[in-house]
């Protein structure tokens, strides 16, 4: 007996809102501004690496694991492109992945696939007879466990569908338990894989599909799974943050023998200020003892050109250079990736580290991601939260483990033990080649020495002296306007004490004309009456 | 640092350097009147020592409101025997001298004069009246009112005797209120400001320094003083701006007497208001000039401070509000951009609170002043009414410049009268050549 289980679906979408909702996902992009022309399809138009057939009718959790699941495919380096089951070409694609399908979309989609092709299935509903899937029954269930490795997920509140499959599965991984009976999490035949969770929101659930699609993408290389590395990276690290905190974790790093890097804010003025100047021994210090210096890329708020962002950018990286600190990669939130704007910036960089970010996806400029893959960038996206003494989580692509130093120096060392505790192979980005080109800078990292513009720079740390004389520059302009900062207290109580004073003058002035009068009329009154006698 | 920047600073630090002198001057102002709240100003002299007190009234073309301020005049309650009123009727075309004619026949008894000049002599302004008048007047105490003037009965006594009683004051002013107050929403806003002109700038710069200017009517004078000045800079189209420094240099300080009060009409047109400001803006630009060079002088005493307040008013104030008025005009258009931090949007809003609050007590020290309509009133003149004064003394400005480039006399500029109904409502404006 082989058991399928499907998470229920709570879809009451209307078309509007299929089409929002699939641009959110960072998905879709030609498939549903051009309607009648599949966008893979288009002339003209980048063919990817891998096809994804999502449903025409989306919920918000379905988008956000169709946005996860894009996010996973383009860090292990495959491009992607999206249709809906009724306009996919599927033909055209050697790689085709179905999500969220229903059986009949499944029996049309996988029905029209050559033998050649290779499919992936995840979280769809398994047609009850199909050539195939053969003969399969179906019986519904209310909860179920699942198991991957040492992993342990408990679902409740779900439709299970138990199937009985009329060709045993020649590939199966990890176990599904319900109701007594059990069947497996992930099985397939040759060229098929079906991974039976709906939702790739949580972490088990994404650390599995990228492990299955990774397994399921080398296939044809009769490659083994490689084990990808994990970066340590000391994230938030400011100037003005506090540099006693940063120092120790440097150093305690820097004994334990952690191989770690250092994600720096961007600073576009003020860099020969002796704060920054001393900000920069640390990363100097970091840096001599084989840390990798990141550069933070800026936050943007509103409407900024490209030209604007490279310009800040350059900047940035220059000061660090003049400091003699020299950053190798770029760190950007995730919404840069597959954003056609920000992709020219990252151009600039081998290597390029993402976090999550609130920010929607947005495709603007980009068919699919192929244009990402094609840029050779190197990229690394957020690790995903581990379960605890998971030991053998996958570890199929790079990831970095963002370390906040704005945390106290206990939190930060606990966070870096869990970390490396999770992490089966220890990454270093400086292991590997780095280039920068930044403005008329070009920088060079080959494993064992830097050069800028072909010259060599000395990672050596040399303690600078600090004596304490600095000319800040600062005019008349900076002057009054600190001042200025400071008078707004002053003025305040001036104000105030001017209102309090203001009105009781007001008060004392009613009460004094009303009294005056009185006093005048009783006076003409007594005259009046003097007279007429 | 930008341009923008500099100018928007220069603009903060001395607006706001303004206003706390405002405050401190609007404090010393609400001690002063409520000082003289207190009384009713009277300072009682022994019978038969009142002072021979001679009345100047110039008056071109003020046919349409002379009966009114003469029958004022006669109405004082200052001995009969001890004053006379001398009308100078400038150069007149209109019939003042048949309506002063027809007032002498109705009290034959008084002492009630016209002069009378021609072209030759007169119609020259204000100063070259007064000069006239003075010539044939006996009094040893002088008075000056404007031709628009209503006085109270007891206004001229309270002058005088507080003039007597003092021998430091070298000339005592009293209070001028507008008579009509509801002719136009231009005439509410005159009114609000010459209140709190006078319990600000006046009474407040009285009770710190005792000093004031004298407001060109409802004044009163030492003979002996007009005779060593040799008489009203007949250049100066303000007067009596001008012969307020001149008794500051003379060691003499002006009071003020806010019981004596004077009802005069002001001007209910925005073309005619802005005439009248824009000769007294020049005026002042004049005595500025004339009496900057006693800024530094430590001889010519506490008039030094005068100098300051009006270099303070005419150039401080004048160049923040344009340059404070640019600012926030590029800005919206968005062509000046200003980096400049330090002041919250509440302090502004605060600021603004003050500047109503103070006025409404500058009202509330005056009665039937104190209400909701004034609230409301002051607080749209100050985002209009207030910007006119920019308008003024740039124009003001303008005129003074080219008229040294081209070297052209300086004209009276007469303001423009109507005839008010009781309420003080316009009624129909006066043709400068005499009909109506």
């Amino acid at each position: 007996m082989r058991f399928f289980f499907v998470k229920k679906q709570k879809v009451k979408c209307s078309t509007m809102f299929k089409a929002a909702g699939l641009l959110l996902s960072g998905c879709i992009v030609c498939s549903l501004l051009c309607p009648k022309i599949p966008a893979a399809a288009a002339e003209g138009a980048p063919k990817a690496q891998i096809l994804m057939v999502v449903p025409d009718e989306t919920d918000e959790e379905q988008q956000e694991s169709e946005e996860n699941i894009a996010e996973l495919l383009v860090r292990l380096g495959y491009s992607v492109t999206f249709s809906t089951a009724a306009q996919a070409e599927v033909s055209a694609y050697h790689n085709v992945l179905l999500y969220g399908l229903k059986e009949d979309a499944v029996r049309k989609t996988a029905g029209s696939l050559l033998k050649s092709q290779r499919l992936f299935l995840a979280g769809c509903e398994l047609p009850a007879d199909s050539e195939m899937f053969g003969n399969v029954q179906k019986t519904k269930i209310s909860a179920a466990t699942a198991e991957y490795k040492l992993e342990k997920v408990s679902r409740e509140s779900v439709t299970l569908q138990m199937y009985l499959f009329g060709i045993s599965p020649e590939y199966t991984s990890g176990v599904l338990k319900a109701e007594g009976e059990t069947m497996p999490l992930v099985f397939g035949w040759k060229n098929v894989r079906c991974v039976s969770f709906a939702s790739y929101i949580s972490s088990m659930e994404k650390n599995v599909l990228i492990r299955e699609l990774q397994l399921w993408l080398e296939q044809e290389k009769s490659s083994v799974v490689s084990s990808a590395s994990a970066y340590l990276v000391l994230d938030y690290v400011y100037p003005f943050a506090d540099p006693d905190t940063l120092n120790q974790m440097v150093q305690w790093l820097v004994s334990e023998n952690i191989s770690f890097a250092v994600s720096v804010a961007p600073i576009y003025t003020h860099s020969d200020f002796p704060a920054m100047s001393r900000f920069c021994e640390i990363l100097k210090y970091a840096q001599e003892n084989g840390a990798a210096i990141i550069l933070c890329a800026p936050v943007i708020q509103g409407d900024t050109t490209e030209e604007q962002i490279q310009s800040h950018l350059d900047s940035a990286f220059q000061n660090y250079c003049d400091q003699g600190v020299y950053p190798v990669a770029l760190e950007v939130p995730e919404s840069w990736i597959f954003n056609g704007t920000y992709l020219s910036t990252m151009k600039h960089f081998t290597t390029v580290l993402y976090y999550e970010d609130a920010a929607d996806i947005q495709m603007s400029g980009l068919q699919s991601t192929k244009d990402l893959i094609s840029s050779r960038i190197s990229l690394i996206g957020p690790a995903i939260m581990m379960q605890s003494g998971d030991a053998e989580n996958p570890s199929c692509c790079n990831r970095a483990f963002y370390i906040d130093s704005t945390l106290s120096l206990k939190q930060q060392k606990i966070l870096a033990g869990q970390a490396m505790d999770t992490a089966t192979t220890e990454g270093d980005l400086r292991q590997t080649k780095q280039c920068v080109q930044m403005g008329s800078r070009k920088l060079v990292w080959d494993t064992e020495t830097m050069q800028i513009n072909d010259g060599a720079v000395s990672l050596q740390y040399e303690p600078a002296e600090d004596t304490g004389k600095y000319d800040y520059k600062r005019d008349v302009f900076y002057r009054a306007t600190a001042d200025l900062q400071q008078q707004n207290r002053f003025l305040t109580v001036f104000v105030m004490i001017s209102l309090v004073f203001f009105i009781c003058a007001i008060v004392l002035a009613r009460r004094q004309m009303h009294r005056r009068f009185f006093y005048f009329e009783e006076k003409k009154n007594e005259t009046e009456e003097k007279g007429r006698k | 640092m930008s341009v923008a920047d500099a100018i928007s600073l220069y603009s903060i630090i001395t607006i706001w350097f303004l206003m706390i002198i405002n405050v401190i001057l609007s404090v010393g102002g609400f001690l002063y009147y409520s000082r003289c709240n207190e009384t009713d100003g009277s300072i009682p002299l022994p019978e038969g020592s009142y002072p021979m007190v001679s009345i100047l009234v110039p008056a071109h073309n003020e046919a349409l409101v002379l009966n009114r301020t003469v029958r004022s005049l006669l109405n004082f309650d200052y001995p009969q025997d001890r004053y006379e009123i001398i009308i100078i009727n400038d150069n007149s075309t209109d019939n003042t001298v048949e309506l002063i004619e027809k007032i002498q026949k109705e009290f034959p008894d008084r002492r009630l004069m016209i002069l009378s000049t021609d072209k030759v002599v007169g119609g020259t302004g204000k100063s070259n009246a007064l000069n006239i008048g003075f010539s044939v007047c006996k009094g040893e105490v002088i008075a000056i009112y404007d031709a628009d003037n209503t006085p109270e009965p007891q206004a001229l006594r309270l002058l005088v005797e507080n003039l007597v009683a003092d021998p430091r004051a070298g000339a005592v002013i009293g209070k001028f209120r507008t008579r009509n107050r509801n002719a136009s929403i231009l005439t509410r806003f005159v009114n609000i400001e010459t209140l709190a002109y006078q319990c600000m700038n006046q009474a407040g710069r009285g009770y710190f320094f005792k000093l004031c200017t004298i407001p060109g009517t409802n004044y009163c004078i030492r003979r002996s003083i007009i005779e060593r000045i040799g008489g009203w800079d007949v250049k100066a189209l303000s007067e009596d701006t001008e012969i307020s420094f001149r008794l500051y240099r003379m060691g003499y300080y002006i009071k003020l007497l806010p019981q004596a009060v004077t009802w005069e009409q002001e001007p209910h047109l925005l073309k005619i208001w802005l005439h009248q400001r824009t000769r007294w803006a020049r005026g002042n630009l004049y005595v500025l000039a004339k009496n900057f060079k006693y800024t530094f002088d430590p001889a010519a005493g506490k008039m030094r401070i005068d100098t300051l307040y009006y270099m303070m008013v005419y150039v401080l104030m004048l160049t923040s509000l344009v340059a404070s008025d640019v600012i926030f005009a590029g800005g919206i258009l968005g062509i000046i951009h200003v980096r400049l931090a330090g002041f919250s949007s509440l302090l502004w809003i605060m600021a603004i609170i003050v500047f109503i609050v103070n006025m409404m007590l500058t009202l509330a020290l005056e009665k039937n002043e104190f209400n909701l309509e004034s609230l409301g009133l002051v607080t749209i003149m100050l985002f209009t009414y207030a910007k006119l004064w920019v308008i003024v003394v740039l124009k003001a400005l303008y005129l003074t410049v080219t008229d040294k480039i081209f070297h052209r006399t300086v004209k009276w500029d007469k303001t423009v009268r109507y005839v008010e109904d009781t309420a003080g409502y316009t009624v129909a404006n006066h043709h400068p050549k005499g009909g109506i």
